[in-house]
């Protein structure tokens, strides 16, 4: 019974598929280099393929029915309000998804598995990011999706693009010199990897959860985070950087840590700092001003 | 007036049409050293009466007195000072040794902050001593059998030192031995100056021991019968409210039901 | 108390004390210890801050939630008359989380750092007075056990209806969790001045009733007419568990099992009567309580949130209990 019901809204689906590809008028002209197997209706379920799509082009763009539900809200959303309010905004695996007729659904292995399998049942083609804990997950991820839309030229410009802005804020301070850094958010920090590991390294610092042995985003006891003792402690700020510092600063115990007694708490707006893709670039940016401004204090408290 | 004294206390319970008075307009009056039995059939109220008796529930009119306060307005531990109770049943909820069980009859003696009792040994000693089980002192309440059961309350409500006892069918679903042992104790009870008020089933017990008795419950009801012992344990008044056929002997009371069916005699 | 028995019991509190005094992931020697507790003035200000403002409030708060989730046990087992009830199995702690999901759903966390907890204490005391319409005191301890299952499901479904009603809130899911699984972590000596006084009083309170709870072993009747106060005990009742309850789950979220586990080993051991059952569990609560904190913060690397150690710990003992319960204690 049900899988007859499944059939029958599949069906139901792709005629209105095919019903709206015919009005739609097939290909636009002048989009040369695209392969015939196309999609020429891409649904996106993640914030970063919302933002990857974006990136790609006009082209691409005009080829997108659907963007992710949470594209707008600014506690999660790099670029809110980036996609015009002609693409509707649809939460993963719901009926208005299916009723746009998509060819392509971008999903991510987060994705929950009945979604997928529903999506793989009406024959919808789907394109399955991986697990986004680097920047490499980031260029796999632009030229999956670059390729899967036929638009594999826009990729790799993307990720020169993305490659240069990183380049510009690398810091290599000499071998053993590098400040130790923490990432602390409620009592859970940022171990090896993870993205934010990757681009502490990247702008001169040195990882004291990933070193102590953390892998992955870990609770971990206050205790510890007192043992390390970081050089610079860096917060998320939840909307307020003023409040979510002195928040940090009056946890118990942790107004002990040097970071907080000498000034070197540093808060990050959530978005910049839990970013998995242009986002990385920024967050590198934003940590080597940390490193610089360090180093200048530095080099004037030098005798 | 002193002695615990019911004053035309009317007891109901709620039927489908409001409350059904069982007894109405009953008077009592238990003196230290006397007993009086409640009898009647099953359903007559006696119960309800001894709780109403006790202060544990109101009357539905008429008051009751223990040496001229009305029960009502007692605390409740000084109330319990003054009026015991061996309720039916026990729903005993947790094992602990004789002594302990009887122990409990102290409560209303015992400060509440410091749990200060210093007469409270001796009057636990003697407790167990009148009731006949001060071997049974160290032994676990769920394993002794149900006749020392009943002695071991007995002796929790002597413990209790209060002068006017409330019994709930104190010889019920005992062997004859343990019955006229317990009856035993109550005659003796009285003698040491307690003023009893049971509700018993067995009528011939009730004979034995008690000086006033009072008949409540059947077709006459609201009405009853009250007066001495040997007036209303009597076929005139017993054929009427448990509609059978009574025969007395000297030491035994029989029924019969009435109709003529081979009638099977009942000897209590 | 027996001298012994009692002087045990002390022993082990401050035992287990000890032990979260002296363990915990940062390394620190117990030399170092003792010398940031004897001269903090000189020690150095890491030392200071792990022993003086991590773990020593850490340890009291911990303490204290397990003498109050103990003393709530015996007063709850004690009232219904039933050595397996407790605030857990009466879904009391189930109600608490209801009332402080709803006011973390609804924003009222952001109207100060005890808005939380006090809504969580009045969850307890909603649930207890709820609990006691349905199940009357006298009632058997089936009626008990099955309204107290009816009561937990239903706060469970209403906390679960909150949280499906806000599913697009990731933050706020995230903080109800933290809350449900239990926590000592970040507790400041604010925290511990915020729950000495209820779990003192509801100490007391318990303490005032426990001749009464000794004679309700006898059935709320038969007790009535020994002097028990019927309402009286009844609302003394709900008011050290709602104090009792409601400050531990207000200092350290859900903490399972401890009010069940607890006073009823004690019970096997020093008998029914309540005082001494009273004072030995308060403090093997308290000792348990650290116990498993220190166990489970020194054996993993990733802090076992306490909650969630208690019921690992507390779930089998439970079986257990019920197993070797001679009794039918559900008739």
């Amino acid at each position: 019974m049900e899988r007859l019901t499944r059939r029958a809204l599949a069906r139901a689906a792709l005629a209105a598929g095919l019903g709206l590809a015919a009005c739609g008028g097939g290909p636009a002209p002048g989009t040369s280099g695209r392969g015939p197997a196309a999609a020429s209706r891409i649904a996106s379920q993640t914030l970063l393929s919302d933002e990857i799509l974006w990136d790609l082009g006009p082209d691409t763009r005009a080829r997108v029915v659907a963007v992710s539900a949470l594209a707008d809200d600014p506690r999660y959303s790099d670029r809110p309000h980036t996609w015009p309010d002609t693409v509707p905004r649809v939460p993963t695996g719901s009926e208005a998804l299916l009723a746009l007729a998509p060819d392509l659904v971008v999903v991510a292995t987060f994705t929950a598995p009945e979604i997928r399998e529903r999506l793989a049942h009406v024959g919808v083609a789907q394109l399955v990011l991986p697990p986004l804990t680097s920047t490499d997950a980031y260029r796999n991820a632009v030229h999956r999706i670059a390729e899967g839309v036929g638009a594999a030229a826009a990729g790799d410009d993307l990720v020169a693009a993305f490659d240069r802005a990183l380049a510009e804020h690398t810091r290599r301070p000499p071998p053993g010199r590098r400040r130790t850094l923490v990432a602390y958010a409620d009592g859970v920090v940022a171990g090896a990897d993870t993205t934010f590991d990757e681009i502490a390294r990247h702008a001169g610092f040195d990882n004291a959860a990933a070193r102590a042995g953390v892998t992955g985003h870990a609770r971990v006891d206050p205790e510890r985070l007192l043992a390390w003792d970081p050089f610079v402690v860096v917060i998320p700020c939840g909307g307020d950087c003023g409040r979510a510092k002195a928040a940090f600063a009056a946890t118990p115990g942790l107004s002990a840590l040097s970071a907080v007694r000498e000034g070197r708490v540093v808060p990050i707006e959530d978005t910049t700092l839990h970013a998995t893709g242009w986002g990385l670039a920024r967050l590198a940016a934003r940590l080597c001003d940390e490193f610089d401004r360090f180093a200048a204090a530095d080099g004037e408290g030098a005798p | 007036m002193s002695g615990l004294v019911l004053s035309g206390v009317t007891v109901a319970v709620p039927g489908p049409d409001g409350p059904r008075a069982l007894v109405e307009g009953l008077s009592l009056h238990v003196r230290r050293g006397t007993v009086t039995c409640v009898v009647g059939p099953n359903g007559a109220g006696k119960t309800t009466l001894l709780k109403v008796a006790a202060g544990l529930r109101p009357p539905a009119a008429g008051t009751v007195t223990v040496d001229d306060t009305p029960v009502a307005a007692l605390p409740p531990r000084r109330r319990a000072r003054r009026v015991g109770v061996l309720p039916q049943r026990l729903p005993l909820s947790d094992d602990m040794t004789v002594r302990a069980f009887v122990e409990l009859g102290r409560h209303p003696h015992r400060s509440r902050w410091t749990g200060a009792d210093p007469t409270g040994a001796a009057a636990v000693d003697r407790a167990l001593t009148e009731a006949g089980i001060t071997a049974l002192a160290g032994a676990r309440i769920f394993s002794v059998s149900g006749g020392e059961f009943q002695l071991a309350r007995l002796a929790q409500l002597w413990a209790t030192e209060t002068p006017y006892w409330i019994l709930d069918e104190p010889t019920t679903a005992l062997d004859p031995a343990h019955a006229l042992r317990i009856a035993g104790l109550l005659v003796r009870a009285a003698r040491t100056g307690h003023g009893l008020l049971v509700a018993i089933h067995d009528l011939e017990i009730a004979r034995r021991i008690a000086d006033r008795v009072a008949c409540i419950g059947g077709p006459d009801a609201p009405a009853f019968v009250e007066g001495p012992a040997g007036a209303v344990v009597a076929p005139a008044v017993l054929d009427r409210v448990y509609g059978v056929r009574t025969r007395l002997w000297p030491d035994a009371v029989g029924f019969e039901l009435p109709g003529d069916e081979p009638p099977p005699t009942v000897t209590a | 108390m027996t001298p012994r028995g009692g002087a045990l019991a002390v022993l082990a509190l401050a035992a287990a004390l000890a032990a979260g005094l002296l363990a915990g992931p940062a390394d620190l020697a117990p030399g170092d210890v003792l010398a940031t507790l004897t001269a903090p003035g000189d020690a150095p200000p890491l030392a200071r801050a792990v022993v003086w403002d991590l773990r020593i409030p850490r340890i009291l708060v911990a303490g204290l939630v397990g003498a109050a989730l103990s003393g709530a046990g015996v007063v709850t087992q004690g009232f219904f008359r039933n050595p397996m009830a407790g605030p857990g199995v009466l879904g009391l702690s189930a109600c608490g989380a209801l009332a402080a999901t709803a006011g973390i759903a609804l924003g009222g966390d952001a109207a100060g750092p005890m808005a939380t907890p006090a809504l969580a204490a009045l969850g307890v005391a909603t649930g207890l007075i709820a609990l006691l319409g349905f199940a009357r005191p006298g009632s058997g301890p089936a009626t008990l056990l099955l309204a107290g299952i009816a009561l937990s499901a239903l706060a469970s479904a209403l906390s679960t209806l909150v949280l499906a009603l806000s599913t697009e809130q990731w933050d706020l899911a995230r903080r109800v969790l933290a809350w449900l699984m239990g926590s000592f972590e970040s507790r400041s000596y604010e925290h511990v001045l915020l729950g000495v006084l209820p779990v003192a009083l509801g100490l007391v309170a318990a303490a005032g009733i426990r001749g009464d709870l000794d004679v309700l072993v006898l059935g709320h009747e038969p007790a009535a007419s020994l002097g028990v106060h019927p309402r009286t005990t009844a609302l003394v009742t709900v008011a050290a568990v709602a104090l009792l309850v409601g400050a531990a789950t207000a200092m350290a979220g859900v903490i399972g099992f401890v009010g069940l586990i607890v006073p009823h080993l004690v019970r096997l051991r020093v008998g029914p009567r309540h005082g001494p059952l009273l004072a030995h569990a308060v403090l093997w609560g308290a000792a348990a309580m650290v116990a498993v904190d220190t166990i489970a913060r020194a054996a993993t690397l990733v802090p076992l949130p306490p909650g969630v150690a208690t019921s690992l710990a507390g779930a089998p003992l439970f079986l257990w209990m019920l197993r070797r319960s001679a009794r039918g204690w559900v008739t």
